[in-house]
């Protein structure tokens, strides 16, 4: 028998366990990284118009009102800032304001302007401050459970914000003081929609592939029809027709008369986001594979396709001037022949991506870029200009 | 040429976010059952690489007393080195550790070199001819210093790159279903919206959003909760008790102890993951790791382990077990003596035997019989073997008979 002795070492002793210490330690660096990759949502809401000042979405969750008039210099045009410039009611903390990103277009009625942001916080701001012109007072901010991205839909005459939330609820917001009522709708998956309103009806669409038709006085679903896909744009109201976009790449038209019966669908080439434009017995829907499509409303039958866009169409089309302006994620701008579909011009930002809807002045189109960039667009030749750039 | 990360996307990500997509239609929606369906697809995919490792993991086992008994005789590394090669050879298993990329996923694996018969110098051409076509590497170039790292790795009985098949399948599936979670279950708009550029232009796939992000009270979208972190946690603990007890060495050694650190270390690296990154990846990892503890338990065994050894010293004494567990790399289930257990004595001799038979084999193979190597005086018991003749062999084809 011989001896054989042992050291004792520490567990942490030696080359080997240094080595796989050290690959521990990048291991774990390495998911740290990855885990820090995670992005940031930054909303796509458009700008609005209010009391002559158009108000954009600067940074995430950031809102700043521009001052587009003849005469005014770009570095001058800034007029406030949300929530830098903002007088909160009593009592609120400014730094208990963080609205992560803004999809849903503000809603504007005067000088009121109503917002509801991803963070899940919908607010008043009144514009008119007396001789405080560059502030912006916050008339009253409430908080919902769930995020927001879909527009609320906004009655004017009952002073309700119907604001559709990630939990699947319509909450009924009142613009008096913000009261927040019973949800009028329950879905089973998010409301990612812009709800429609007629007389006594909200027509809302979710993510669990329905369309829900809602009575407003009672509350009380009325009828609810299943589509092929989920329902993530905004649909368009046309007396007794319902014209729905959908993820399953078609398009709807619901008989409003009928409880939502399918009139007809048509079948695209990629999913409906963008909120189509209605014109006459022409209707321009867009998809999220870069095409344009004319459809006879009668009938759902296609008139012409363009597809010239090389990314997502999120932005819905508008017509300005005779010209269907179409933008695509990508920066890529065309002026499309509303007749034919036949491209008339492109242009092509150098940055930024246009995912939020245009605002239509007289003559021109503003966009919005996802990096704080305002840009003029001349519908009939697509020169561009940058009214405002984030500093 | 394509940039890396565009072939990334297009050969893994892509597909990986189509078969999930496609998973979870078929499963009336639940991604969670898209997840463990597609942990079970991975697994029975790579069980033929699995299971050849598991195989060679058996017979490593089988030899840990020959490894044990040339560990304790040779202080000198490189002679350690040689024999252990010679052992190898024998036993038709090349390696006994996988390299550093086997130890991140915690599994010390030994595996099949397929060269049962040839001859070192045979060996190392094959090695060398696998180097070049597969890794495109020439040993003979003095400037590749990983190819010659590969090459002292082989000469001393390692081989960092044949034995790591299921795990360097796993890691780059496990990458890149972090993003395919992230990516399909998002919340966000905007990733929801760049989605539709990644499904295939199939009606199935492309009208399956949204998916299902709740399964079995967990948001997968979400972090992981502790639950998940439980059941990584032991499941994990558990595969690196089984698959050390198959491979320790002596207790104290060096390997004994990373054995022990990598026991404790990777399932608490791992649990933290869970809690950091979307519960769907947790999902995936804690379904994997259970489905490779089962196959380690049938196709090798759980080595030295018992589970009366997970519990307290009065609780076992109070059951009428052992007061004291089996200690890890004590050669029990390896038959060789104890070393600091309480049953070590007994079989001690035995130990010490096998020791010397191992110098015995050595002298004789080398042609240098009586001439000390190691500078140390070496003590004998018992009687000489035969020339030529192992006493080792002699005394397991007498425990056969």
């Amino acid at each position: 028998m011989f001896h054989v002795k042992h050291s004792r070492r520490p567990v942490w002793s030696g080359r080997r366990s240094l080595l796989a210490a050290a690959v521990l330690g990048l291991v774990g660096l390495a998911a740290a990284g990855c885990t820090g990759q995670l992005a940031e949502p930054e909303g796509w809401a458009a700008p609005v118009l209010a009391n002559g000042l158009v108000i954009v979405q600067e940074r995430p969750g950031e809102l700043v009102a521009v001052n587009i008039g003849d005469g005014v210099a770009r570095d001058d045009r800034v007029v406030w800032r949300f929530p830098e410039d903002a007088v909160l009611p009593a009592g609120t903390d400014p730094d208990d304001i963080d609205l992560e990103a803004i999809y849903a277009t503000p809603i504007v009625d005067g000088a009121d302007v109503y917002v509801a942001a991803y963070s899940g916080d919908v607010l008043a701001l009144r514009l008119d401050v007396g001789a405080d012109e560059d502030q912006v007072r916050v008339r009253w901010l409430r908080r919902l459970s769930g995020h927001v991205v879909g527009t609320p839909a906004y009655d004017r005459a009952a002073g309700v914000l119907y604001v559709p939330t990630a939990d699947g609820e319509l909450v009924p917001v009142g613009t008096a003081n913000g009261e927040v009522g019973e949800p009028v709708a329950r879905a089973d998956a998010r409301l990612w929609s812009q709800p429609a309103l007629d007389g006594s009806t909200i027509y809302v669409g979710g993510l669990d592939h329905r369309v829900r038709a809602i009575d407003r006085a009672t509350q009380v679903e009325r009828w609810s029809e299943r589509l092929g896909g989920a329902v993530a744009g905004d649909p368009v109201l046309d007396g007794e027709m319902l014209y729905v976009g959908a993820l399953d790449r078609s398009i709807y038209a619901l008989d409003l008369g009928a409880d939502g019966a399918e009139r007809w669908s048509f079948p695209g080439d990629g999913w409906f986001w963008a909120r189509p434009l209605l014109r006459g017995e022409m209707l321009y829907a867009a998809t999220v594979n870069g095409s344009v499509y004319a459809l006879d409303t009668r009938r759902g039958e296609e008139l012409w396709r363009f597809p010239g866009a090389d990314s997502e169409i999120r932005a819905q089309p508008v017509l300005v001037g005779g010209v269907l302006v179409v933008a695509a994620r990508a920066g890529s701008l065309f002026g499309v022949d509303p007749a034919t579909g036949d491209q008339l011009w492109r242009e092509d930002l150098l940055e930024g991506q246009l995912l939020a809807d245009p605002l239509v002045l007289e003559s021109a189109i503003l966009y919005i870029t996802n990096k704080g960039e305002l840009i003029e667009v001349d519908p009939l030749s697509g020169a561009t200009t940058t009214v405002f750039a984030r500093g | 040429m394509l940039p890396i990360g565009e072939v990334w996307r297009a050969v893994l990500e892509t597909p990986l976010i189509n078969l999930m997509v496609l998973l979870s239609v078929l499963t009336f929606g639940s991604y969670g059952i898209a997840i463990l369906a597609f942990t079970v697809l991975t697994r029975v995919l790579t069980f033929p690489l699995t299971l050849r490792t598991l195989r060679s993991a058996r017979r490593l086992q089988e030899m840990q007393p020959d490894l044990e008994a040339i560990q304790k005789k040779h202080s000198d590394p490189r002679r350690r080195s040689e024999e252990q090669m010679k052992l190898y050879r024998r036993k038709t298993v090349a390696c006994e550790r996988a390299g550093v990329a086997a130890v991140m996923l915690g599994t010390p694996v030994p595996c099949d070199w397929q060269a049962q018969g040839i001859s070192r110098d045979e060996l190392m051409k094959d090695y060398e001819r696998h180097l070049e076509r597969v890794h495109h590497v020439q040993l003979s170039d003095a400037s590749l210093r990983v190819a010659r790292q590969a090459r002292k790795s082989m000469v001393a009985g390692i081989n960092p790159i044949g034995c790591i098949g299921p795990q360097l399948l796993q890691m780059p599936i496990f990458f890149a279903m972090y993003i395919v979670i992230r990516t399909t279950l998002s919340q966000r708009p905007e990733d929801v919206l760049k989605l539709s550029s990644r499904l295939y232009d199939v009606d199935l796939l492309q009208r399956a959003l949204p998916l299902d992000t709740e399964f079995l009270l967990m948001d997968l979208s979400a972090n992981g909760n502790f639950v998940l972190v439980g059941v990584i946690f032991s499941s994990m603990w558990l595969t690196q008790r089984i698959s050390s007890s198959r491979s320790a060495s002596r207790a104290g050694s060096q390997q004994a102890q990373m054995n022990q650190m990598m026991q404790w270390m990777l399932p608490a690296i791992f649990g933290w993951f869970a809690l950091v990154v979307p519960a769907g990846l947790g999902v995936y990892w804690a379904a994997s790791t259970l489905i490779g503890l089962v196959l380690q338990w049938v196709f090798v065994g759980p080595g030295d382990f018992t589970w009366g050894s997970l519990l307290p010293t009065p609780v076992r004494v109070g059951m009428g077990m052992p007061a004291k567990a089996p200690p890890r790399g004590d050669g029990a289930a390896h038959g060789v003596g104890d070393r600091g257990g309480s049953d070590g004595a007994a079989e001690r001799p035995d130990a010490d035997e096998a020791d010397e038979d191992t110098a015995q084999t050595e002298e004789a193979d080398d042609g240098r019989r009586g001439q000390r190597t190691d500078g140390r005086r070496r003590r004998r018991s018992g009687t000489r073997p035969a020339r030529g003749q192992s006493r080792t062999r002699r005394r397991r084809g007498d425990s056969r008979r």
